[in-house]
């Protein structure tokens, strides 16, 4: 029984027109939905040069009728959208009947299908928009679509592909959000013959997430889940402290179609106000279940956008929804800065950041710091001066030293309380230190070095001629760290130092596409990486240290 | 409590124990240790001590005890007064809450704990045990523990792999760029395979605790602790937890050179030539041609350094470099006279040998 149609001619001119082929992954989304359409429970996408010579979409779905096969092809053909009242209530992926038929004018498409309990099925053929003959076919089950050579006859879009990194970035991102959107569809995806992604069917969308990026990850997020009459709201989101630098690791989904909205992004943003610096992004996967009728999703081509209608709503729901969880949950632990009060009875090597050693090196690192810094900015910081007791405490080009200072005009006075409440920071033989503990140790000090205070041993206060500098000084020592590498890298091939075992690093498809990018600064850092291994994302860089990172732990030769 | 005690021998047991308190944990309990005393026909003091990670309990018998009891006092204290005072002698007596510490024209006072709170230092289950000679296990722990790693994420190998099986015990240290390995003889065959990662500085605490050569050593090994036992001292550790690496996997089966060498002769020539070696890239390239080794080192800031020794050579020529500072830990702590060594490439892992028992894999750098 033949189930597509061509929709009338006035809907058609209702449904956003445009192009919604931009490049392969935008193919690879279309095809994929169309699987999940179809019912199907398994997908596997094989890719060849990021998709640009070669998208295969396998599916065991519900197949085409062998009588449509070529309806698949004609513009504005869908089985999916009837009449116009359909439109406002759209619940498949699909609804335009456009895709195929766009994709089939700028490339080379194959779609052969066999509907379950037929022995064999149909293929097509559409090259540049020419319409082959259908031919019989054998196989399992399901749709197979092949799209070679994407934009062969339209070499101006050609042109505008980017390299096979760039390309098969984007195919793995928009797999993702699919999978994501589909815990329960099986999803596997090959580059060559590399494979990148291998996921099974979970009910659990947070498995899910562990098995696209990683267990540690998806582990940690706090669930929300809130629901009113038309919308359901389910959202995983990370502590603060696992907050990212980029906004990459934020999903949205609405009806399992993944979107950008400016209303939740602001929502979400909203919720961690305060609950980290503003410069960072948590991580989080938020899936939206609105009643179709009252959002449109039919208001970009590729439809990544949505209209709601009462955006407002949405912007509340989602935000009260995040606040109130997060009012219940134990944030604290993750927020202090305790990393330094740590208990020192957790097991040893949970804490390497913490260890006496690696505070010295901290140390030592911003003894340097304060040294070089101090040649600059010396001449013009006179807090607590190192070596005047008895000058005045604002120096000489203030208008303060109009009158001579008098002996009791020492800075005695001003530096007492904070002398007191902090350890002092410049050498000052005539007091000597009061007894102190390991713990509240301070830098050794250094006769040239500009005074600081320091607090909860990391962070760092300095005066500055027109105020004052807040130091982190966990991130300094990376900052100090890098300079040094830098510096090396610079002056010479590096010495690598080749390892036994190398270290094993878990990257999602998109982190891996980067890493290929910057191996060869990596190698000249002395680091060589390798992927590994047939696994399914495991992308296993072979680390070979370079000695000024990570200096023999062997103690030194005597 | 009140006990008189030997000076020295509590000095000595102090400054074992007191290496194990926190000196800066925040639970003022851990930096404490607990002391014991009991009377009867043996008489003793017992001091114990954890980071709840490591305990260690040692038992002092050159004590005269007056009146049973216990109490818990600031152990790095305690241990520097013991070490400060100069008497044969000294006295502890408990004095309302009071720790008093009394030698000739000084007395202390500390304050204490309440006992009840300290966390109890003994294995948690009966577990198997297998015992060996503690000249044997400060060996096998001598030869591996350098080579563990230190504060990396990869917590299994910063412990100590101890592998049992048969009447073989198997020791492994590895940092992932070498990896040391020491098979150790039992007198007694164990009927289960066992295998803990043993944090690397319970096993340093070991080496100072077996000292003495003719003790034997009973190892308690647990589900998820192991117990050394030796010459009235206990050591428990929690085991880390994770997998050790593959430790067989990493040992280079072939060789296509092959050096035999005196280990105090390489010993010294590899500290020479590192004299030189520029201080973030460590570096020394050696070069093997017709039974002479030269061992070269390269500082842009300094100058250079070329040494030579006599070595057996059999197989092909080959250059290649290391970290002398790998070649070094293993040939400090060796007692052979002779050590050799195999290469099969420039940029495959090298091994040194002494004897059957221990293998040492390293992987050179490349410059
Ligand atoms: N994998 C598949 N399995 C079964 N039927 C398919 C498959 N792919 C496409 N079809 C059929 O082909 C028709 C056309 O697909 P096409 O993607 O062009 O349009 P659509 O999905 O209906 O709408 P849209 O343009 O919004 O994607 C679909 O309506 C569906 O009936
Ligand atoms: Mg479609």
């Amino acid at each position: 029984m033949s189930k597509i149609k061509v929709l009338p001619v006035h809907l058609v001119n209702k449904i956003a027109a445009g192009e919604c082929i931009e490049r392969p992954a935008s193919v690879l989304k279309e095809l994929v939905e169309n699987s999940i359409d179809a019912g199907a429970t398994r997908i596997d996408v094989f890719l060849e040069q990021g998709g640009c010579k070669l998208i295969r979409v396998v599916d065991n779905g519900g197949g085409i009728d062998p009588e449509d096969i070529s309806l698949t092809v004609t513009p504005h053909a869908t089985s999916k959208l009837a009449d116009e009242d359909a439109l406002w209530s759209i619940s498949t992926m699909g609804f335009r009947g456009e895709a195929l038929a766009s994709i089939g004018s700028v490339a080379q498409l194959k779609i052969s299908s066999v509907v379950p309990g037929n022995d064999s099925g149909q293929t097509i053929e559409v090259d540049g928009g020419q319409i082959s003959q259908k031919t019989p076919c054998a196989g399992s089950p399901g749709t197979t679509i092949e799209v070679h050579n994407l934009f062969f006859n339209t070499p101006a879009r050609r042109k505008f592909l980017k390299t096979t990194a760039t390309e098969l970035n984007h195919c793995q991102e928009h797999l993702i959000r699919l999978a994501l959107a589909y815990p329960n569809v099986a999803f596997s995806l090959m580059h060559g013959n590399r494979q990148l992604l291998q996921l099974s069917a979970t009910d659990s969308p947070r498995q899910r997430i562990s098995d696209i990026f990683n267990p540690q990850l998806a582990d940690g997020l706090i669930q929300v889940f809130t629901q009113t009459k038309n919308i359901t709201f389910t959202a995983y989101l990370s502590r603060p402290s696992q907050a990212k630098s980029s906004a990459n690791w934020q999903y949205f989904f609405i009806n399992k179609r993944a979107i950008r909205d400016r209303f939740i992004t602001h929502a979400l943003r909203e919720a961690y106000r305060g609950l980290m610096p503003p410069d960072r992004q948590p991580v989080g996967f938020l899936f939206l279940e609105i009643e179709p009728s009252i959002v449109d999703v039919n208001v970009h081509p590729t439809k990544s956008e949505v209209r709601f209608a009462d955006s407002g709503l949405i912007h509340s729901l989602v935000l009260g929804a995040i606040r109130e969880r997060f009012l219940s949950t134990d944030l604290t632990a993750e927020l202090s800065l305790a990393q330094s009060t740590q208990s020192a009875d957790s097991p040893a090597g949970t804490q390497p950041e913490n260890t006496a050693e690696h505070q010295q090196k901290i140390k030592e690192a911003m003894k340097d710091f304060f040294r070089t810094n101090s040649q600059s900015t010396q001449s013009k910081i006179k807090f607590f001066p190192p070596k005047s007791q008895n000058s005045h405490p604002y120096g000489e080009s203030t208008h303060y030293n109009n009158t001579p200072p008098s002996p009791s005009a020492t800075p005695k006075p001003a530096d007492e309380p904070i002398k007191s409440a902090f350890p002092p920071i410049t050498d000052s033989p005539s007091e000597p230190l009061p007894q102190k503990s390991p713990s509240d140790e301070v830098l050794p000090p250094s006769s040239t070095a500009t005074p600081y205070l320091q607090i909860h041993n990391s962070y760092l206060v300095v005066e500055t001629p027109d105020g004052l500098m807040i130091v982190d000084q966990h991130a300094m020592h990376e900052r100090v760290l890098y300079e040094q590498l830098k510096s090396r890298v610079n002056s010479g091939p590096v010495l690598k130092q080749k390892l036994l075992m190398p270290d094993l690093i878990n990257l999602t498809p998109a982190q891996m596409a980067h890493v290929e990018q910057i191996k060869s600064s990596l190698d000249q850092a002395g680091i060589e990486v390798e992927p590994f291994g047939p696994q399914t994302l495991p992308f296993i860089p072979c680390r070979q240290s370079s000695p000024s990172l990570t200096p023999p732990n062997s103690s030194t030769t005597s | 409590m009140k006990v008189i005690c030997n000076r020295a021998r509590l000095a000595e047991a102090l400054a074992l124990v007191s290496g194990v308190a926190v000196a800066r944990s925040p639970r003022p309990i851990l930096q404490c240790l607990r002391m014991q005393v009991e009377n009867g026909d043996n008489p003793t003091l017992t001091l114990q001590a954890t980071d709840l990670e490591l305990g260690v309990k040692c038992e002092i018998k050159e004590v005269e005890v007056i009146e049973p009891g216990q109490v818990v006092a600031n152990a790095s204290k305690l241990s520097a007064i013991v070490h400060e005072v100069a008497d044969e002698t000294i006295t502890m007596n408990l004095e309302q809450e009071s720790l008093e510490v009394m030698a000739s024209g000084s007395k202390f006072k500390l304050f204490t704990f309440d006992p009840s709170e300290f966390p109890p230092v003994a294995p948690k289950e009966e577990g198997k045990i297998i015992s060996i000679s503690a000249a044997e296990l400060t060996r096998a722990a001598n030869l591996t523990v350098y080579a563990a790693a230190r504060e990396t994420t990869r917590y299994a190998i910063n412990g100590l792999l101890l592998e049992v099986k048969g009447n073989k015990m198997v020791m492994v240290g590895t940092d992932g760029r070498r990896l040391a390995r020491v098979i150790s003889t039992l007198e007694t065959k164990v009927d289960t395979e066992i295998s803990s990662i043993i944090p690397a500085r319970t096993i340093q605490m070991l080496s100072r605790v077996a000292t003495d050569s003719d003790n034997m050593v009973n190892i308690r090994i647990m589900e998820n602790q192991v117990a050394f036992e030796v010459g009235g001292v206990l050591l428990v550790t929690s085991v880390i937890d994770g997998k050790y690496p593959s430790y067989d996997a990493v040992i280079p089966k072939e060789s296509t050179t092959k050096v035999k060498m005196d280990r105090l002769t390489m010993l010294s020539a590899l500290r020479r030539a590192a004299l030189l070696v520029s201080k973030d890239s460590r570096g020394v390239k050696v070069q093997l041609a017709q039974d002479r080794m030269t061992i070269e080192a390269h500082s842009p800031e300094e100058g250079e350094a070329a040494v030579e020794l006599p070595v057996e050579l059999e197989g092909e020529a080959i250059k290649i470099a290391f970290n002398p500072d790998y070649l070094i830990d293993p040939l400090k702590v060796l007692v052979a006279e002779q050590v050799v060594m195999e290469f099969r490439a420039s940029n495959a892992p090298a091994v040194l040998k002494s004897g059957s028992d221990f293998v040492y894999v390293l992987m050179p750098v490349t410059i």
